[in-house]
């Protein structure tokens, strides 16, 4: 029956052009909106290497001035500008920690119209002056992106469910199915594999429009590659199963598109918003507006605790600290400075770490129910191929500021002992590197559970009443 | 070849069906006459094993329909009221799937012989169905159950919206079936052709076939007479 | 002869179960999402109100202190939210919710709550809105995908036709059935709303007009969609197929052309990398705000300038403490740095909604959209008014400090600490969003092309119902 079946739907597709309008349709989503990706990594790539370059000229003319000084020569520049004053170079010549993309980042906008991806901690910031979040129009945000992300996620459901919703229901309508039913065949097994057959016609295609969109853009098809492919398989094979189940039931093609744009509804809108809800309601991220009162009166409290004689127009203006002015004076000066700010990163660590330790609260609540809808399985798993997932840009703005600890860390010991920065000292200062590669990952995970509910769906769908199906199908 | 025992269908305490006994040997043309819900379509819809019956036994080709639901499928035939075949797909196209679905292969050009064996001219043979008339698609029907050797035909209302020339095609092809030994079993309206091609007559009224008789036994007006004498 | 076929239009769609169950659906969810709403906005409310005095208070008791440093140690400024954001939250999710007004330096509102939730608050919130904007028209979109096929479906419609009724009065009746029903589900969700927000009392005035307003916009939204459904309905062939084609123009309108117009509004008109911005600002406070005139220089010439107008010789025999005044001028000068790169945002947010007011002719939702979020002011006009009014208060609150440095110290007396009096003699700041009229005014656009759709639906209305 398999090869009859395949050569009838195939014919059946191609001639009443649901063939061409799907490969049509497929085709433009997909190479429109890796285009809108492409343009959003280019768009990150430039403004990267945009501050690299900045950097390694910021960098050069450091060095030329630090020649400059050695040879005794003239700079002409106000002393608290010299280069070969630790506090200076530390904060005027930052590294760029950046976060490049990754290879599949056009296939998921995430959060990367959000945040930064990159920064530049200079040595007398501290982790509440470093800006995570990127200037950007709230309205981008709140409409969202074109992204092949959407149109995975929300469009192909729709193509399948207008390609499916009527599978059983128009051949009833239009009376072949009675002759099915009269044929010695299952139609359980039957209706199985017509599904099946229009599933691999959509699989093969999307896979074309998927591979195209990668090469036509730059992406190169490696092991990820593959993964991605798997993971959109299963959620094709998942809305084809639920589209089997429906049709099943034995309605009119209008009672199964209205239940199945329905469930479309329930899955990828009202489910993933009522998650996100819940997590709100159960672990609530304190209000910022409260740490930053609290972060305020550690402030106010630190500041009286200062020493009396405190130059305080200086602590205000840390560069105006000349080499010249008292040796002791400068040194105490400094120690205070960093001290006072290490005292207040301590009082506010408990209600940070509270603030955080709830957002992983939020997170791991959110990750346990997303069985709830293969959608948001889907987009996390997108999102995390494509490294623009929650966790990495919380994994980034982790490493950064560890490294803004090392960048601090480096140049402390030099202003605590006086020393000047010198050109050797340049190729001694950190790096920073951040591989969106190496985070746990839960696409496998996603990718089973999927697979069950898929499975389970096909089974039950199978399993259920035999003996009273004619019946219910004729209906 | 077609045997009722007894058959009994209720629904939600309504009998459809009451202890209907018939049967339709090899070579017969047995015409189910009724008005609309005696119970006609409910009897073909129990030999097709589409629904169970509540009692009584269904028989065909001395098989349970009910114990071997595909294995009777392989030997009958359906043709419903409004045979709707695959619109995309050519006569020719058409025949091969449902004649596909039940096991059998053919060639091309021996599918092509049952088409006309049915009386579908043979330029119709590679166009697409959806330009057939009602009476081209019962043609294509009848190839169905021609290619597929069926030993029985079940019909429902098969002459309704046909005119007199197609119609008169369709008796034809029955009594060659009938010849070659198919059992057909045929509900309808239609008095005039169960009179002309029926060998056996029943007539159903609420579920109870009141009157069987022999197509020889009575002419046109009398079983004219007869049939609304039982309508009222 | 109307008013038949509207009641039999509404019995039809009231006694079906569809529109039972799937309206009382939408009614669980938008109770629920109302109710979930005034619970967030109370709470915000609240806690923005004790930010507010507490910052006032951590302010006011600061100990006598010179008054940069008071400048240094700054204030924030945090950002209410007002009634009607909850029924529309807008872009609020997405901006800032403080600002930090200190010496020097014009910042960026803060803290967005997105920020700190999951990538799963990317998919949409249980709000209220987002029932309205993307619900509701899939409700008009049930009951009235098949308000015509059903009836070419059951065969009625030639009946009904040839009964000798006008094409015309059959369409404004299955209209007026569709319409109906929603029409009134919205004003009940509008009417609780309304009723919640005037019970919150302390948290800012509802305006009935601006309510009023905004459900006049919805219904005219969902007439649009009222009017689409049975355009499609009247010329589809199947049920199935109305429905199909009715949500692929949801999806279209609702998700796709807003989508693609961020993205066209992003390529076209990007916004600069924000350390690419802070460092542009840097430079050009260092090079000065022409490029070739840095502080540096002008700060010698204000002084020339300074000691010939009071005709004395050197600083100290100025009558105020010129470093105060040197300041002052300093950060006039910063300000007008800011002012420009600030400027140059602006226009690239004029121009990203250039782009998505040309596309409002390809979907309904967006003007819908925009002017919502503007009545309930919860969009990002809103939100540069606020950060502008800001940026007011800041420039007065460095001017009143530098201010009391110069008149009250001497030349070169930085340990001069001003009176603790004067940090509650600075008013607070205080904040009022744009009035209804001027909303009204700068929404003129998106109120012109919601008419330009009303009339073309309608007229597609007709039109295509003359065909059936």
């Amino acid at each position: 029956m398999l090869p009859l079946n395949i050569r009838t739907e195939l014919r059946t597709i191609f001639r009443n052009y649901w063939l061409a309008a799907i490969t049509v349709l497929l085709l433009s989503l997909c190479l429109y909106a890796g285009w809108n990706g492409h343009n959003h990594v280019v768009q990150r790539v430039e403004n990267i290497e945009s501050a690299k370059r900045t950097m390694q000229e910021a960098d050069a003319l450091a060095i030329a001035r630090l020649d400059s000084i050695e040879q005794g020569l003239e700079i002409g520049l106000a002393t608290w500008q010299y280069p070969n004053s630790p506090t200076t170079t530390g904060n005027f010549n930052p590294r760029v920690a950046a976060f490049e993309p990754g290879n599949l980042s056009l296939i998921a906008t995430g959060q990367s119209d959000m945040f930064n991806h990159y920064v530049k901690p200079t040595l007398t910031g501290d982790s509440f002056s470093i800006a995570f979040t990127e200037l950007t129009s709230p309205v981008s945000l709140l409409m969202g992106n074109f992204d092949p992300a959407f149109v995975i996620v929300y469009l192909l459901p729709l193509l399948i469910i207008s390609f499916c919703y009527n599978i059983l229901s128009s051949e009833k309508e239009q009376g072949s199915l009675v002759l099915i039913a009269s044929s010695p065949l299952s139609l359980r097994g039957w209706l199985l594999q017509k599904i099946l057959i229009r599933f691999v016609v959509v699989a093969v295609l999307l896979s074309i429009c998927l591979v195209l969109m990668l090469l036509l853009n730059g992406a190169s098809l490696d092991g990820s590659t593959i993964n991605l492919f798997v993971v959109v398989w299963l959620y094709t094979a998942f809305w084809f199963a639920l589209a089997y189940m429906v049709n099943l039931q034995g309605m009119s093609s209008s009672r199964n598109a209205i239940t199945m744009l329905g469930l479309w509804v329930a899955l990828v809108l009202a489910i993933p918003s009522l998650i996100g809800q819940s997590a709100n309601a159960i672990y609530p991220v304190p209000a910022r507006t409260l740490l930053i009162n609290e972060m305020r009166m550690a402030q106010n409290e630190i500041d009286k605790e200062q020493d009396a004689i405190l130059d305080d127009y200086l602590r205000n203006h840390p560069e105006l600290m000349t080499r010249d002015a008292d040796e002791s004076t400068a040194y105490g000066w400094w120690q205070r400075y960093f001290a006072s700010k290490d005292l207040l990163a301590e009082r506010m660590s408990p209600l940070v770490n509270g603030h955080d330790e709830s957002l992983r609260k939020q997170q791991k609540w959110v990750n346990q129910l997303s069985f709830l809808s293969p959608a948001v399985l889907m987009q996390n798993s997108l999102n995390h191929m494509a490294e623009t997932s929650t966790q990495h840009y919380d994994t980034y703005r982790q490493e950064v500021l560890t490294f803004s600890e090392e960048w601090r860390d480096f140049f402390l010991p030099m202003v605590f002992q006086d020393q000047p920065f010198t050109k050797d000292k340049f190729s001694q200062m950190p790096e920073f590197s951040f591989d969106g590669d190496g985070l746990s990952s839960p696409v496998n995970i996603n990718s089973i559970i999927l697979l069950l509910i898929t499975v389970g769906l096909v089974v039950s769908g199978f399993a259920r009443s035999g003996s009273k199906e004619a019946e219910r199908l004729m209906q | 070849m077609l045997h009722a025992e007894n058959l009994t269908k209720e629904y939600d305490g309504n009998r459809a069906l009451d202890a209907l006994n018939l049967s339709v040997g090899a070579g017969d043309i047995y015409c189910l006459l009724g008005a609309n819900g005696a119970g006609k379509s409910t009897t073909i819809n129990l030999f097709l094993n589409f629904i169970k019956p509540t009692a009584g036994l269904v028989v065909i080709d001395q098989m349970d329909v009910n114990k071997e639901p595909l294995k009777t499928k392989e030997v009958i035939a359906y043709i419903p009221e409004n045979l709707n075949l695959y619109g995309e797909l050519t006569g020719l196209e058409n025949l091969e799937y449902f004649v596909g679905l039940s096991g059998k292969k053919y060639s091309r050009d021996h599918l092509s012989d049952y088409l006309n064996e049915a009386g579908l001219q043979a330029n119709a043979h590679r166009q697409r169905v959806k330009g057939y008339s009602k009476g081209m698609r019962q043609k294509v029907g009848i190839a169905i159950a021609l290619a597929k050797r069926a030993k029985a035909l079940l019909l429902d209302e098969p002459t309704s919206g046909l005119d007199p020339k197609a119609s008169n095609e369709f008796s034809e092809l029955l009594v060659k079936l009938s010849d070659q030994g198919v059992a057909t079993l045929m509900a309808t309206h239609d008095l005039f052709r169960a009179k002309e091609t029926g060998t056996d007559i029943g007539i159903m009224k609420a579920g109870v076939l009141v009157e069987q008789l022999s197509a020889d036994d009575i002419n046109h007006s009398d079983l004219e007479k007869l049939y609304l004498a039982h309508m009222n | 002869m109307q008013k038949l076929l509207v009641k039999k239009e509404l019995q039809e769609i009231l006694r079906s179960g569809q529109f039972r169950i799937a309206g009382l659906i939408v009614l669980l969810l938008t109770v629920i999402a109302i109710f979930i709403s005034a619970g967030y906005y109370r709470s915000v409310q609240q806690q923005h109100a004790q930010a507010q005095s507490n910052e006032r208070n951590v302010w006011e008791s600061q100990d006598d202190k010179n008054p940069h440093s008071a400048a240094h140690y700054g204030t924030y400024a945090f950002k209410p939210k007002y009634p009607l954001s909850l029924v529309d939250q807008g872009v609020d999710k997405f901006v800032g919710i403080s600002i930090f007004l200190e010496a020097h330096s014009r910042n960026e509102a803060q803290y967005m709550a997105a920020a700190d939730q999951t990538g799963l608050a990317r998919f949409g919130e249980l709000t209220p809105d987002f029932i309205l904007l993307f619900i509701m028209p899939l409700l008009v979109i049930l009951i009235g995908h098949n308000a015509f096929t059903r009836e070419k479906e059951r065969g009625t419609l030639n009946l009904i036709k040839s009964q000798g009724l006008s094409l015309h009065k059959l369409a404004m009746g299955k209209w007026l059935g569709v319409f109906i029903p929603v029409a009134a589900l919205t004003l009940a969700i509008f009417l609780l709303a309304g009723i919640l927000l005037s019970s919150l009392g302390d948290f800012g005035e509802l305006s009935w007009t601006s309510l009023l307003m905004m459900l006049l916009i919805y219904l005219a939204y969902y007439a649009i969609f009222a009017c689409v459904s049975l355009i499609i309905s009247a010329l589809s062939k199947s049920s199935g197929i109305s429905l199909v084609s009715l949500l692929a123009f949801w999806i279209i309108g609702c998700l796709a052309v807003p989508k693609a117009a961020t993205n066209i509004a992003e390529l076209k008109y990007p916004y600069p990398a924000k350390q690419a911005f802070d460092e542009a600002v840097a430079y050009d406070k260092s090079q000065g705000l022409d490029g070739h005139d840095p502080w540096s220089k002008a700060a010698k010439k204000l002084e020339e300038e300074t000691l010939k107008a009071y005709n004395v010789s050197n600083l100290q025999e100025l009558p105020f403490n010129y470093d105060g005044y040197r300041m002052q001028k300093g950060e006039e000068h910063e300000a007008e740095i800011y002012f420009k790169h600030y400027k140059e945002l602006k226009s690239i947010h004029e121009q990203q909604t250039g782009v998505y007011r040309g596309l409002t002719l390809l979907s309904p939702y967006l003007p819908v959209r925009f002017l919502s979020m503007s009545l309930a002011h919860t969009d990002y006009s809103t939100h540069w008014h606020f950060s502008d009014a800001a940026e007011n208060y800041r420039i007065g609150l460095q001017q009143a400090l530098n201010e009391n440095f110069a008149d009250n110290s001497e030349y070169g007396n930085w340990a001069y600490k001003a009176d603790k009096a004067l940090w509650s003699d600075i008013p607070a700041f205080s904040y009022a969003p744009p009035e209804l009229s001027d909303v009204l005014a700068h929404n003129g656009q998106n109120f012109a092309v919601i008419s330009g759709w009303l009339i073309l639906a309608f007229a597609g209305l007709f039109l295509s119902t003359k065909r059936l």
